[in-house]
């Protein structure tokens, strides 16, 4: 977790993830996170060593793990952050003639089209 | 099959998006398509009664970016024309300009028969007036 990227801030993400690809390194994609379940995990090892006379075994550590973060992370269409359903409804619906037409008031089931 | 990048432009940087007033005289609207279809299409031409010029043209559009960029262009084409002239722009060249691909020629033909619709809306009204003013 690191940075927050350009525009980030207005959507109010709870925190900013970014991915890099461990093939590609230079590729990062910056990703708004508003967790709603993530998991974090550390585990250390031991190993029971069985004594000759001793009625149970001692416990010795092995070795630990690193903590670990594990979410699931829905990667969605923009790679700006902008919200796509602001960008490209609204401009398709200024583009549209229906979106017009409703605006006026027509009932768009009712309309005689000329199909193709 | 990508889209050219003329497509491109014209679906990013759409020219003349807008409405004209339906019901000035010198307006001709064509609305084709239907929304089962998935295009709809609305293009309207403002012609100068006295020179029969198409003074300026605007489009709606709703379908794909074919679609889009189709319209887009042909009121580009429209301005400056005259009715005639405009009804001479045939489906092909938009074809041709825009690098269609076979599967969106339908966008295109959509496109000509906009122009058809605009113009025979702008006769009409037109037509329409010489008579009352016949009549009167």
């Amino acid at each position: 977790m690191s940075v927050t990227p350009t525009g980030a801030t207005a959507r109010k993400a709870a925190a900013y993830l970014e991915v890099i690809r461990p093939a590609d390194p230079k590729t990062i994609i910056p990703l708004c996170f508003n967790p709603t379940e993530y998991q974090i995990s550390k585990a250390n090892m031991f190993a029971e060593i069985p004594v000759p006379g001793l009625e149970t075994p001692l416990i010795q550590y092995i070795r630990g793990d690193s903590e670990k973060l594990s979410l699931e992370a829905l990667v969605d269409t923009s790679d700006t952050l902008d919200d796509v359903r602001v960008t490209y409804v609204k401009k398709l619906r200024e583009l549209s003639p229906l979106y017009e037409m409703f605006k006026e008031g027509v009932d768009l089931t009712k309309v005689q089209w000329t199909a193709h | 099959m990508a889209y050219s990048n003329k497509v491109l432009d014209h679906y990013n940087h759409p020219r003349n998006v807008g409405s004209f007033d339906k019901s000035d005289p010198n307006v001709g609207t064509g609305m084709v398509g239907a929304p089962e279809c998935g295009d709809v299409m609305k293009l309207q031409v403002k012609v100068n009664p006295e020179t029969g010029i198409i003074e300026d043209a605007k489009f709606k559009t709703f379908g794909c970016g074919s679609a889009i960029a189709s319209s887009s262009l042909a009121t580009e084409w429209l301005r400056g024309r005259t009715v005639d002239e405009a009804l001479a722009i045939k489906n092909t060249d938009i074809v041709n300009e825009l690098s269609l691909p076979p599967v969106k020629i339908h966008c295109s033909v959509l496109a000509e028969d906009a122009i058809k619709a605009a113009i025979s809306d702008y006769k009409n009204k037109a037509g329409v007036t010489t008579q009352e003013t016949a009549t009167a």
